[in-house]
């Protein structure tokens, strides 16, 4: 089932069209006498949601996923031509948006799994080492590059990725996957099944990593393993669809050794109301720990309970007017302790909470030509209101093409660690740190040039203020504080394109290209340079991918990526190849062989530092349904 | 105090989402045109008799290929997602140009594909595959299903001799309903 947003954007796009899985489930029910009395909704101005989202938006599908041979989240999002994703080391991960791909500064991508938040207020980031994602039960992520600020909220301040897991009755079978390679080993083992009405799924996962290296060749100590399990139910009864999903995971770090567990459960409601409005109410609860040894004694906790709560409604006004808006509260209860270093958060626990209301109108000027005008408000317990307004466009000048323009505004709250991170003598308590600010001008164009070419081209301009700055003492340097000085603009094109030459090839290329500029307001200084807040970007990004069907149930599939250099941390640039074979030996087993990084006996993609190199490696996999 | 707020607000929009639905009919109102034709795709398989060899084995899943309607391959995969048709489960597939009909039970083929009809049905009736679709005249051109609206409603009509040249059976209560029949050449 989508995540609430999405399931509620495409009702809003498609309001004749009710969100996928309610009226036709219903409707497939009715009689023939019934169905063959039902009126048919007026005039719809809008089609597709996806060929006609006025934003930047690459949705990386389940089929997608499987040929890449991925076998984690952040791997996967590798497809996303709009996104930069750099692996630091077996554990890490930065990946971000239009930018700004640093441990210190990928603060601005907001993550959303099946509607909840995998986000942290300690340091507003997703943890990539903390979920993961049976990726045989994705149904697609859907990776918006640009603001997203006025449907998700703050914090999605250059793109949102949403992560959405197949809804249970698709699920219904039992599944084997397992893969066992030369740098990890993982398996998961599904049941799916009804229960009463409702159809179930349960699941387990367990991996095992290896190490990279540094420069010397040494071992980089970064083994780490861990185990996940969890459910979801999906019950669809008399035109309202709910759905009960939860997990819980533990993973253990060997060196120096650390712990990362959690859990959540998360319950959706959607409900089509009548032919012109649906609604959604979605409850979570999530909790995160992170514990981590000190390399000289003692060690550091981070727990954070979520609960969040948020509801939805798309009604139409006449045929010219959709509109969906919504009210949520999030309430975090962040806590920090630290014996390992003299850093620490004041107050030690703390409660902040995020409250917001939106509302959005999509309105049909003409049948092909669409306006969205919207706005999200904002209460937070660090930065009071802040307003996240957006304009868009959109015009469909011929069937099957689609250009858009939109001009948006975003912000990203502090996190605790700005707030609130002192030592005594090094850093001072931020209590005046604000908001990032960002207006977005965006453009677009799209289209389905043949049966088997279509293009889609993004540019963008975004000029961002009061990005953090770590300002020395006026007088003595030391103890620094946190405050907003930087400002500057990006700018940039996320382009991809698919080509079918036959009916058994398929090609896709992708390509990014940004450039930033950025200067210190008058009067501000910052003592951390540069790097640390604005990230370690390249200047380019291209991807190629290669799928072919052979005969004999056989897959071949050769994605080709090349990077651009990473100069303030010198990490050259990097051309890599992933491959995979797989042979579908009976239509319930697929076999795969597949190697990723294979240019390369090693390469680094970031460095922190120390630079962590990730070797070229191999593994044979297994997928199993009965 | 705050959770307290939130849990009122919280079954506060429970209990109006509650109200909304002893409102609802127990037939939808209106829904939109696609979703209206999978549905009724959907419920026509149970009305189809195919000849004994379109299926290899009793659990043997009906096959619907959809050539040109993504719009409703979409809605059609929802339905069958958790739902079968004479005991046998139901299989939605994509259809891409030139690709074989091997193994299809239905074809729906979509408004985009209509100059190629002519060579589609004459594939299609070698195969004893049912050929639906909501080209206007369709059922002058050899498609057994054609739907078509009739004052805001999705009605269908039924080319028998179609039928007939495909090896097709169907069933007099689908006839009963169609809007209209053509049983001759």
């Amino acid at each position: 089932m989508p995540s609430l947003h999405t399931r509620v954007a495409a009702v809003l796009l498609l309001l004749s069209f009710p969100a996928a899985g309610e009226t036709p489930r219903e409707l497939a029910d009715l009689s023939l006498e019934e169905l063959s009395e039902i009126r048919v909704t007026s005039v719809s101005k809008f089609a597709e949601p996806l060929s006609q989202a006025t934003a930047a938006i690459y949705v990386i599908t389940a089929d997608e996923i499987r040929r890449s041979g991925a076998t984690t989240v952040p791997e996967a999002l590798r497809l996303a031509p709009n996104l930069e994703v750099a692996r630091l080391n077996a554990q890490q991960y930065t990946i971000s948006s239009r930018g700004f791909n640093s441990v210190n500064a990928s603060n601005k991508l907001l993550v959303l799994i099946d509607g909840r938040a995998a986000y942290t207020p300690f340091f507003s980031n997703a943890y990539w080492d903390q979920q993961q994602i049976m990726l045989a039960d994705v149904d697609r992520i859907e990776v918006i590059s640009g603001p997203g600020g006025t449907l998700y909220g703050a914090n999605a301040m250059n793109g949102v990725v949403n992560i959405i897991t197949r809804d249970a009755h698709a699920t219904q079978r039992v599944l084997v996957d397992a893969t066992a390679g030369t740098l990890a080993r993982q398996g998961a083992l599904r049941w799916g099944g009804k229960l009463g009405q409702a159809a179930t799924r349960i699941y387990a996962s367990g991996f095992d990593s290896g190490h990279t290296d540094l420069a010397t060749g040494a071992s980089g100590k970064d083994d780490w393993h861990g185990a996940q399990a969890g459910f979801r139910t999906d019950l669809a009864a008399g035109g309202s669809n709910l759905t009960l999903q939860g997990d819980a995971y533990r993973n253990v770090i060997d060196t120096p050794s650390g712990r990362r567990s959690g859990g959540n459960l998360l319950a959706s409601w959607t409900r089509r109301i009548s032919a012109e409005s649906a609604a959604s109410l979605q409850v979570y609860y999530d909790n995160q720990r992170r514990v981590d040894s000190g390399t000289s004694g003692g060690s550091a906790t981070n727990l954070v309970h979520t609960f969040d709560i948020a509801g939805q409604q798309v009604v139409m006004f006449g045929p010219d007017h959709e509109v969906v808006w919504g009210i949520g509260h999030r309430a975090w209860k962040d806590e920090f302790t630290n014996t390992a270093n003299p850093f620490v958060l004041v107050p030690r626990a703390e409660r902040v909470n995020l409250t917001n209301i939106f509302a959005e109108d999509t309105i049909a000027l003409r049948a092909n030509l669409k306006l969205v005008l919207g706005s999200k408000f904002e209460y937070s317990t660090f930065s009071k209101w802040a307003a996240m307004p957006n304009g868009r466009l959109g015009w469909e000048f011929a069937p099957g093409h689609f250009a858009w323009v939109a001009v948006s505004r975003a912000v990203r709250v502090p996190s605790r660690l700005e707030r609130d991170l002192t030592a005594p003598g090094i850093v001072d308590r931020s209590p005046d740190f604000r908001s990032e600010k960002l207006t977005a001008y965006e453009a677009g164009w799209r289209s389905t040039l043949s049966r088997d070419v279509s293009i889609s081209l993004n540019a963008f301009y975004n000029r961002y203020s009061d990005l953090r700055t770590t300002k020395p003492n006026p007088l003595t340097v030391l103890p620094v504080t946190f405050g907003n000085g930087w400002e500057g603009h990006t700018y940039g094109v996320d382009a991809w394109g698919t080509y079918s030459p036959l009916r058994w090839w398929r090609l896709m290329t992708g390509v990014e290209l940004l450039r930033k500029d950025f200067h210190l307001k008058p009067g501000e200084r910052d003592i951390a340079g540069v790097q640390t807040v604005l990230g370690h970007d390249p200047g380019h990004q291209a991807f190629v991918r290669s799928y072919f069907d052979l005969p004999h149930d056989v897959e071949l599939s050769v994605a080709l990526r090349h990077i651009g250099a990473l100069t303030d941390v010198r990490v050259p640039s990097y051309l890599e190849a992933d491959a995979r074979l797989s042979w579908h030996a009976t239509p319930d087993l697929e076999l795969t062989l597949a190697g990723q990084n294979l240019v390369h006996r090693r390469h680094a993609e970031a460095s922190t530092p120390p630079t962590y190199y990730i070797p070229r490696n191999a593994y044979l996999g297994l997928r199993w349904q009965y | 105090m705050r959770q307290v707020v939130l849990l009122a607000w919280c079954f506060g929009f429970a209990a109006w989402m509650e109200d909304a639905r002893t409102e609802e009919l127990a037939v939808p109102p209106a829904a939109s045109e696609r979703s209206i034709k999978a549905a009724f795709l959907f419920k026509f398989l149970a009305y189809v008799e195919w000849p004994a060899l379109a299926f290899s084995a009793p659990e043997a899943p009906i096959v619907i290929g959809v050539l040109g309607a993504d719009d409703i391959a979409a809605e059609l995969s929802q339905i069958t997602a958790s739902r079968s048709a004479n005991g046998r489960p139901v299989v939605v597939r994509r259809l891409r140009e030139g690709e074989s009909f091997a193994g299809l039970h239905v074809l729906y083929i979509g408004r985009s594909e209509a100059a190629r009809v002519p060579g589609l049905v004459r594939a299609a009736q070698q195969r004893s595959i049912l050929t639906v679709g909501d080209l206007p005249g369709g059922m002058d051109h050899g498609i057994v299903i054609t739907f078509v609206v009739v004052d805001g409603r999705v009605r269908f009509e039924i080319a028998i001799d179609a039928a007939e040249k495909s090896g097709l059976k169907l069933s007099s209560r689908l006839l009963s309903i169609a809007q209209n029949v053509r049983s001759g050449s």
